[in-house]
């Protein structure tokens, strides 16, 4: 066994290729929470918790039995917690959304209650499109950093935005650049940099900030003119890693654990930012400012209050996109000829306003189980053949009731079929794994290079079930295959392009499949649909839906010291199905609020 | 001494270059730079080995690549190079310099995962990317460009020019192939207005003559003094990501008074940065009019001595289908009918064998494109011949042999002698295949690629994916 290194990492015990038996992704788990944010107290350790004792999470445990199944996930043993270290500082580069907004806002202040959030009205070049995501979440902190050509990009933005600043309050009467008169460079500067510098570091600037900031502008003066010296100053901020990259390092007196609090402008950037994209609105700004982010519930009115309506919320929905990623439809070629009715853009916009739809209506209440299970899809025209619907649609997407035998949630959209298709056949390896390592949390290995036999061909008549055959009968296959194929095969009722089917190359379609490790519901299956139901009550789904909004949410793998956070955002699943709840629980957890003290 | 800011002859200038690219029309943009280095050049002695990497993606196909008359040549047994066969359809572009290129099939770089899409990072470094190359993780290496980079690319303005093309850009740059190092993508330009910017804004423009240069110094230094500012507090990889910026800075400012680029018609095409979304295609703006665009800009900036590394990324990526609609090719293939909607030729993206003619007009545009490089670089006199006698052009996929890959054998061309370095005698040849015995790996080919340029090793993408025993001494000089 290792310990895979680097993120998803953190907590994933891999078994040896060879073998392939211990494909088991130890959970961070069960634990007392212990202490608050501000004083985490002494560690301490408890072996169950409140409820559903056979359905906790276990923490990570490198040693624990590795038998491919989830032995250790259904029988936690005594986890610690408060104990370990937390994570470390860290900076975490904004993203192409989180810079454009920071932009606006310089140039038309904090939202507010009163004032909407709006756009940058003018172009920029968009920095920091490309990123490599270490895990499937594109918002990683590790996957952020800042190389020589977006050094290039960011400069040559500072230059335009800086210019166009100065501009803009120039004509301002009550900025001291449009005051008539003008008082001395060092002055107005100073105090724009002040005003400025507040709004996209997200925190008031230290004085020696700003003087040093105001300095540039002063020597610059001599060779250019004052207003070019008071941009020069700006476009320092702008190319600022105070600016680029958000701040959690804390500060403050160390707890008896010796970590350290994130101060409240930090936690409140990185509330806004996480959960709108944009810097702190005014509300969180006076809160942070009058140290009102120290308390969990102080945080839950906030993240209430950001979050809104879950349904409307694209940081929210981007995280069902990355975590389901039926998105990945539309990067499916298929040939127009053969399948005319086929649109994968618009078939993953209508699982878009499913989510949105499945979040206003059972966000905070019941919504893993009405993601998994409902019958009320969305669909128009364009693609009702698809969800094998009457072509009587409107043109518009509207909610249709899809049959229930057939249809059952978010694994039975077409987006999804495809997504985990081929050109020309379905997938049933990668729709399998999906299951097994999205909703089971087991970590299926790559195929060792070099090593993997190809499939025998079977002609055009042979059925996905046929083709894999061999899986379960060749020794080298069966080891990992089998935490795959027999899931992926119960998809088999959904063609490529995702529409329901009941032969296959002129022979009934098998969908029978088999499902272990759920915890409760383990056993033969028939189709997606009844899947789909055993997978909506399983402890493990719920537990590892849980794990991937952590890493969502806190832009990390979980480990050792994250079993409080994690098992506080499980309870608040499990009482209710409140998706809000949870995110909460996540942002008032010692995992966010607390780094170790040591650089 | 103090003017009020407004649009500069630089920017006007940038402005008539940008409505030219709206035409698609690439061809001629830089011809009278390209003119006035002819002239300047004259007598010019010295010598700059250049590296060009053209790398596209959905592999290379058998059907595309191998000449007739060795397909029925067993795959197991080295196959000498040999110069009688039917030059392949792909590179009829390439055709006049036929006696100076090479190609190589049959070495193995098994990264990513079998019967997958792409290479990823691995394609040229032999080594995973982090994470698995289908999931786009980040390199597990540094890759033989930005290695070449390094060494080619001390005293130019730019280490290396990175440019390229994708099915559906996010934005100007994009990362996909390029790597830095172990876990430092490196990003490619997709915007031929950024490319544009990247290689000739500044040039010839001194701090004291030019406020935006003193600007840059000033926030370059501004950036430094923050970032120590920050660092203290961080360790590990947190530290690294700070010094990944420290980096790019102390890059950009040597850069910034770099030897090179010293010749005056380089400098006529100097504009400011504007923003925008050039990088978006459609019928109007048909991606190949934008690769030709930035071909002809990387091509200057190679003749100008800019860079010496550059590296084209065609449709590569992380995922399953990141060729573009091809408008103008498209016209080129005579399968424009299904159900009488546009073909645009995407569909040759599963590169069956059936779709051989689509893949073969999809190749040889790209050689076409090489072969426009080679025309310029053939006009810019270098010592006793001219630029392109000192420079290599390397193409492959990276995803090897197919658009589902085992990548057991990569197709590979190799044009032009780099200096003298390879030996260009328009041979094919063919490695015994993987798992064979003798078969050689990729990195054995980046080892000859450094050799050949001059920096001998035996141990790039050593302990990767394939075994490395050395450089293939077959393609050397």
């Amino acid at each position: 066994m290792r310990r895979m290194d680097g993120s998803l990492a953190g907590w994933i015990v891999v078994a040896t290729l060879a073998g392939c038996v211990g494909t088991v992704e130890g959970g961070a788990g069960e634990a007392a929470p212990s202490g608050t944010p501000d004083d985490p107290g002494a560690p301490r350790a408890r072996s169950s918790g409140k409820g559903n004792s056979d359905t906790q999470v276990t923490a990570g445990n490198p040693s624990a039995p590795s038998g491919g199944g989830t032995g250790d996930i259904a029988n936690p043993g005594p986890i610690a917690c408060g104990a370990g270290d937390v994570g470390p500082r860290r900076v975490w580069r904004l993203t192409k959304a989180q810079y454009r907004n920071s932009l606006a806002v310089l140039f038309q202040g904090r939202p507010s209650a009163k004032k909407q959030a709006a756009a940058l009205t003018f172009p920029i070049i968009d920095a920091f499109d490309s990123v490599n995501a270490v895990d499937r979440f594109s918002n990683y902190a590790a996957s952020y950093s800042l190389d020589d050509l977006e050094l290039r990009t960011v400069l040559d933005n500072a230059d335009e935005v800086a210019g166009r600043l100065v501009t803009a309050l120039r004509t301002d009467r009550a900025s001291c650049l449009g005051s008539t008169p003008r008082p001395a460079l060092r002055d107005c500067v100073r105090t724009l940099v002040a005003d400025k510098g507040a709004l996209l570091f997200r925190r008031p600037l230290a004085p020696d900030e700003i003087d040093y900031f105001t300095s540039l502008s002063v020597d610059a003066a001599s060779k250019m003119t004052d207003d070019e010296a008071a941009a020069t100053a700006f476009a320092a901020l702008l190319v600022a890693p105070q600016f680029l990259f958000r701040s959690e390092l804390g500060g403050g007196a160390p707890g008896t654990d010796g970590s350290v609090k994130l101060t409240d402008y930090e936690v409140a950037s990185a509330l806004a930012l996480s959960l709108t994209d944009y810097p702190p609105d005014e509300e969180l700004w006076q809160a942070a400012a009058a140290g009102g982010l120290s308390t969990p519930e102080s945080i839950g009115v906030q993240v209430e209050r950001l979050v809104g309506a879950l349904g409307d919320q694209p940081t929210v929905l981007r995280f069902f996109r990355e975590y389901v990623p039926y998105q990945n439809a539309a990067t499916i070629f298929k040939d127009p000829k053969l399948y005319p009715f086929h649109n994968g853009e618009l078939l993953v916009a209508d699982t878009d306003l499913f989510v949105r739809q499945i979040l206003s209506k059972a966000g905070r209440s019941g919504l893993l189980n009405a993601l998994l299970t409902s019958s009320t899809g969305v669909a128009r025209q364009a693609t009702a053949a698809s969800y094998g619907l009457p072509s009587g649609l409107a043109a518009d997407p509207r909610p249709v009731t899809l049959p229930p035998t057939q249809r059952a949630g978010i694994l039975t959209q077409p987006s999804l079929l495809t997504a985990f298709s081929d050109g020309e056949r379905t997938h049933v390896v990668r729709r399998g794994r999906f299951v097994s390592e999205s909703l089971l949390c087991r970590a299926v290995p790559e195929l060792p290079n070099g090593q993997v036999p190809p499939l025998p061909d079977l002609g055009p008549n042979a059925t996905g079930r046929d083709r894999l055959r061999m899986h379960s009968v060749e020794p080298r296959c069966v080891a990992c295959h089998r935490f795959m194929d027999p899931l992926g095969l119960g998809f088999e009722a959904y063609d490529h392009v995702g529409r329901y089917r009941t032969t296959e190359g002129g022979k009934p379609v098998d969908a029978s499949g088999v499902l272990s490790d759920a915890g409760m519901g383990d056993g033969a299956f028939d189709g997606v649909v009844d899947l789909a139901g055993r997978l909506a009550a399983s402890p493990v789904v719920s537990a590892c839906f849980v794990r991937h909004g952590f890493r969502y949410w806190m832009g990390r793998a979980e480990g050792a010291a994250d079993g409080c956070a994690l098992a506080a955002a499980r309870d608040a699943l499990a009482g209710s199905g409140d998706y809000l709840k949870m995110l909460t629980a996540f942002f008032q957890s010692r995992s966010f609020l607390r780094r170790a003290n040591q650089p | 001494m103090k003017s009020p800011m407004q649009p500069s002859a630089a920017s006007r200038s940038r402005r008539r270059f940008l409505s030219r690219l709206g035409l698609g029309a690439g061809a001629g943009l830089l011809g009278p730079i390209v003119e006035g280095l002819v002239s300047e050049a004259q007598g010019q002695t010295s010598k700059r080995k250049r590296v060009v990497f053209f790398i596209t993606g959905n592999g290379i196909k058998n059907e595309n690549f191998l000449p007739t008359e060795v397909r029925s040549n067993s795959a197991d047994t080295l196959l000498p190079g040999r110069t009688d066969y039917t030059w392949p359809t792909m590179f009829k572009a390439l055709e006049p310099y036929r006696s100076r290129m090479l190609l190589v099939d049959g070495l193995a770089n098994q990264c990513g995962s079998p019967y997958g899409h792409t290479g990823g990072f691995g394609a040229l470094s032999n080594v995973e990317p982090q994470g698995g190359a289908e999931k786009g993780g980040p390199p597990g290496a540094q890759t033989i460009d930005q290695f070449l980079a390094g060494k080619l690319g001390g005293d130019t303005r730019l280490k290396s020019v990175l440019y390229g093309i994708t099915q559906t850009p996010k934005g100007p740059t994009m990362s996909s192939v390029f790597g830095a190092g172990s876990g430092k993508p490196q990003s490619h330009i997709l915007s031929p207005k950024l490319l544009y910017s990247t290689i000739f804004d500044g040039l010839g423009s001194t701090a004291a003559a030019d406020p935006k240069t003193l600007r840059k110094a000033i926030l370059l230094d501004s950036i430094r003094h923050e970032v120590k500012r920050v660092q203290g507090n961080l360790a590990g990889e947190e530290r690294r990501k700070l010094d990944d910026y420290l980096a790019a800075i102390d890059d950009m400012e040597k850069r910034q008074t770099a030897q090179g680029a010293s010749l005056a018609s380089c400098q006529a095409a100097k504009a400011p940065a504007v923003a925008g979304d050039d990088w978006n295609y459609g019928a109007d703006r048909p991606a190949e009019a934008l690769l030709e665009s930035m071909t002809e800009m990387a091509a200057v900036a190679l003749a100008c001595g800019i860079t010496n590394v550059a590296g084209v990324s065609f449709g590569t990526g992380h995922s399953h289908y990141f060729f573009p609609r091809f408008y103008r090719l498209a016209q080129l293939v005579p399968t424009s009918d299904w159900d009488g909607k546009p073909n645009y030729i995407d569909g040759a993206l599963h590169n069956e064998p059936s779709q051989t003619v689509q893949m073969n007009v999809i190749h040889n545009f790209n050689a076409g494109l090489i072969a426009r490089m080679i025309a310029v670089l053939s006009k810019i006199k270098e010592g006793n011949g001219t630029a392109w006698d000192n420079t290599v052009f390397v193409y492959f996929s990276e995803n090897g042999d197919a658009h589902h890959a085992e990548r057991r054998h990569w197709p590979v061309a190799i044009i032009g002698s780099g200096g003298g370095g390879f030996k260009a005698d328009g041979s094919f040849l063919r490695y015994p295949r993987k798992p064979a015995k003798g078969y050689r790996s990729m990195g054995d080919l980046f080892c000859t690629l450094a050799t050949g340029l001059g920096f001998p090793t035996d141990s790039f993408g050593k302990g990767g994916v394939e075994p490395v025993v050395g450089p293939l001494t077959e393609l050397l000089a």
